[in-house]
């Protein structure tokens, strides 16, 4: 029970520290937004609230604070400086530094009176609001103030007379009850008689609580009536927030309200709700992440047994044409049908927006900028993009090290942009967007691009590649260096990027995730790097084809194509096997060699060859036999096997073996590490297994 | 490990030869099935086989000790056993009874070498002695090539 609230409290924690960062930095954008302030009040007060249940004492301390530094902000007796911002960033770093202690550790090591003293030295220093609010924003704020108040704007108050029904037996905790059923979707901000009292006199029939919410009065009612012991509720709206000093967390609700709304008066605030998205009561739930791949893999099952009916169906068909088969067959294909939409609802529910992933970057701009001493906007575009969440999880890396880059290399000193005749700010642009069954999503700069000669000369000098090789290179080869192992053009190594280890990193943590890197730069005006991700990584489609007697998948997404070619069209160049497609020379190769499985001598005059890409990469694989393309099921060989040259996973076929899936990456290496000549090996003869090879090349015991 | 002389063993067959493995290591017996070659440069290891819906790992216990590999018969099992965090199938040629020992004594008196680490101990019964499989060391990959 403990640790099914810890993990609760952890989850919402982890909202709320997101949540906070970004008001944050809104105060720090867009001055003293009044939305923001109560947001930010709002969530510290409720992080406060559960960190005090759970037992955690220094979170709960730092809350408190900083809502007392929220508090004489919303006053006016305090003014939003830099110094406060910065006080408040720090405060939330440090209640995301307990939250990951407790998270590791089950308690809180990381002292932190100074940040709160910080906090509080500063809710102290508060002028008092008659004299204070000096500075352009203050007379701002206070220009606003004086504007008449937009009915509906901003959270509204509402007073809840709650009458509990006579036969309620426990009354003081069905009172409490009803508080923190609100608490979790409102602030509750008094309630009266007080809770001591309530308790003292063992419950009261009829209570009045003050919450502050979005919602409107009837959705407040409805939640209170879903309790079986309330037998009456009355509601008042008190109108729009009280604006001046009388607005204490702590007013009694019988304060006098000036003006009184019934409790169905049409809602004119209505339209508001679609530009900040609220949270729908009663309609999401919170599932733990294991159940749902539990459930992802059961709809695999179904996948895998639903192709075997298929094809056992079809053998059925083709030896005994009964009518009864007829019957089957539809069945089997109405099963299909539901299996995949299942499939679709199942990958849906695991579905989230990259989001979670975005909002961390903002902060990360801004403090990477203020180190840097440039002053750089971050564009998001898109965040509202879904992805499935293991995708989620594995994009935050690459996508922090190209923004990074983009901040540090992309974008020019303030001098620099001005003397070329570009605004003194930079641009970065992250976004996000559904293309087919792919996500892309770019980064881009409008910094000083990279230099195509740069890099040749920094390949050649690194040793990577022959000077040479570098000088026959096209303008786009070359910068397609940067993904190379070792490469860094960064002319000092800095704290934000620079290691030398940069892109190759992002590019294989790329294609771990079946995706594609590309870049795009234009020097002078700007980089882009654009990433093309599967929506999904669980169930894929995929070719199946066989290198002799054995069955293997390629991801249909690194397919571009398939040909059949006449065997003597198979030439040689340079020693390496190519043929001609269309106009274009194509590299070829024998997997077969490289996972010693002896080579199939074929009886027919053609060979089929399967195009992989990746990237600008194209690689023809001479295969055996084709068998077709299906929904596989991606499933890992396991820690025992390890890292397998490229493979990246295997499936269960419809007759129940495993065959592996490769990978165009990891293929595309083997490829290239190893000379192939067509000559290298002779050609087995049909159906000889694979033992033979394998004796000869392994070191037997 | 534990060899306490109330632990059971099910006693496998390979070639002439018979060993004995802890049914506390053992997660279940199956019948020999398909297994799908994976390029490895363990050559003990066999490939991988599908465990209801889940991919297995297999390695010969044949090639593990340096034997020759005979044609599956009928009779050959895969013994699946946990691995970390996953099954490992280990193929033997048949399987006996199970079985408890009167008396365990260190296998270091009776094998040694690079095929004594293979070996938990060598138990007694009735019909004679029978060496004890340490399945982990017979699982670690690389040792072995590294002591040649």
């Amino acid at each position: 029970m403990k640790s099914e609230l810890l993990g609760i409290f952890l989850e919402e924690a982890e909202e709320q520290l997101q949540q906070l960062e970004q008001d944050i930095l809104r105060l720090e954008q867009a001055g003293a937004s009044e939305e923001a302030i109560q947001s930010i009040f709002r969530t510290a007060h409720t992080l406060k609230g559960s960190s005090a249940v759970m037992g955690f004492e220094p979170m709960k301390q730092l809350a408190h604070e900083m809502e007392n530094v929220l508090e004489q902000i919303r006053n006016h007796r305090l003014a939003v400086t830099p110094e406060i911002v910065n006080a408040l960033f720090e405060c939330r770093d440090m209640l995301g530094i307990h939250k990951s202690e407790i998270e590791r550790f089950g308690t809180i090591h990381t002292n932190a009176d100074e940040v709160a003293e910080k906090l509080r030295a500063l809710a102290e220093g508060a002028a008092p609001a008659e004299t204070g609010g000096t500075g352009g924003f203050m007379a701002g704020r206070e220009a606003e103030d004086t504007a008449p108040a937009v009915p509906g704007r901003g959270p509204r108050r509402i007073e809840c007379r709650v009458t509990l029904s006579a036969a309620c037996e426990m009354k003081a905790a069905r009172m409490l009850v009803i508080r923190d059923t609100l608490g979790q979707q409102m602030r509750v901000i008094a309630i009266s008689p007080p809770l001591e009292e309530i308790i003292l006199r063992g419950g009261v029939d009829e209570a009045v609580l003050l919450v502050e919410t979005d919602l409107r009065p009837d959705e407040v009612a409805a939640m209170v009536r879903r309790d079986p012991d309330v037998e009456n509720v009355v509601l008042r709206q008190l109108v729009d927030m009280p604006r001046n000093g009388a607005s204490s967390p702590d007013s009694e609700p019988e304060q006098p309200s000036p003006a009184e709304r019934p409790e169905s008066a049409p809602d004119p605030a209505a339209a508001r709700k679609e530009a900040e998205p609220q949270p729908k009561s009663g309609q999401t739930i919170r599932v733990d992440v294991e159940r749902l791949d539990h459930l992802m893999n059961l709809v695999g099952e179904l996948v895998i047994d639903q192709t075997r009916i298929a094809q056992a169906s079809g053998i059925l068909r083709d030896d005994y044409r009964l009518e009864a088969l007829e019957d089957l067959e539809q069945v089997t294909n109405h099963i299909a049908r539901v299996i995949s939409e299942l499939q679709e609802s199942v990958m849906k529910t695991r579905m989230l927006p990259i989001e979670r992933q975005f909002n961390r970057f903002p902060r990360m701009v801004r403090d990477l900028s203020r180190e840097l001493g440039k002053d750089i906007e971050l564009i998001v575009v898109g965040k509202e993009t879904e992805l499935d969440r293991t995708v989620i999880e594995e994009i935050g890396d690459p996508l922090i090290h190209l923004i990074r880059n983009a901040i540090d290399h992309g974008i020019e000193s303030r001098e620099e942009r001005l003397a070329a005749g570009k605004p003194a700010r930079g641009t970065v642009r992250l976004s996000a967007m559904n293309q087919e069954n792919h996500v892309v999503i770019t980064v881009e700069d409008d910094g000083r691009g990279i230099s195509a000669d740069k890099i040749r000369a920094s390949a050649a000098a690194k040793g990577l590649i022959t000077a040479a090789a570098a000088e026959a290179m096209s303008d786009r080869d070359a910068i397609q260096l940067i993904f190379t192992p070792g490469f860094s053009t960064a002319e000092a190594v800095s704290e934000v990027s620079g290691r030398g280890v940069g892109m190759d990193i992002v590019r294989s943590h790329i294609e771990k995730l079946q995706g594609l890197i590309d870049v795009d730069t234009k020097p002078g005006e700007g980089t882009t790097f654009t990433i093309k991700l599967p929506l999904t990584l669980a169930i894929v489609r995929g070719l199946l084809i066989k290198l002799n007697h054995l069955t293997y998948a390629l991801p249909m997404s690194s397919v571009v194509e398939i040909v059949r070619i006449p065997q003597e069209e198979v030439r040689s160049v340079k020693g390496r096997p190519v043929v001609q497609i269309r106009e274009q020379i194509m590299p070829i190769a024998w997997l077969h060699d490289h996972f010693r499985i002896p080579r199939k001598k074929r009886a027919g005059r053609n060979v089929f060859v399967v195009v992989i890409g990746l990237a600008e990469k194209r690689l023809g694989l001479v295969v055996d036999e084709l068998i077709g393309n299906q929904e596989i099921v991606v499933k890992p060989l396991g820690s025992y096997l390890g890292k397998v040259d490229g493979v990246s996973g295997g499936t269960i076929l419809g007759d129940g073996s495993v065959a592996l899936i490769l990978d165009a990456a990891g293929v595309l290496k083997l490829a290239s590490g190893q000379e192939s000549p067509i000559t290298a090996q002779p050609e087995a003869a049909d159906g000889e297994s694979g033992g033979g090879a394998w004796a000869s090349t392994s070191n037997s015991l | 490990m534990d060899t306490g002389l109330s632990q059971q063993y099910v006693i496998v067959e390979l070639g002439t030869e018979k060993h004995a493995m802890a049914i506390s290591d053992i997660h279940e017996i199956i019948k020999m099935q398909k297994i799908t070659e994976v390029p490895d440069s363990r050559p003990f290891l066999k490939g991988v086989t599908n465990l209801r819906g889940k991919i297995m790992p297999v390695i010969s216990l044949r090639k593990r000790f340096g034997l020759e590999e005979t044609a599956a018969e009928r009779r050959a099992r895969i013994i699946v056993v946990r691995h970390r965090d996953g099954m490992i199938g280990i193929i033997v040629d048949g399987v006996r009874q199970v079985t408890r020992f009167s008396e365990i004594q260190p296998s270091s008196d009776i094998v040694s070498g690079i095929e004594g680490q293979y070996f938990a101990g060598i138990g007694r019964t009735e019909e004679g002695f029978i060496s004890i499989l340490h399945i982990d060391h017979i699982l670690a990959g690389t040792e072995t090539s590294d002591r040649q």
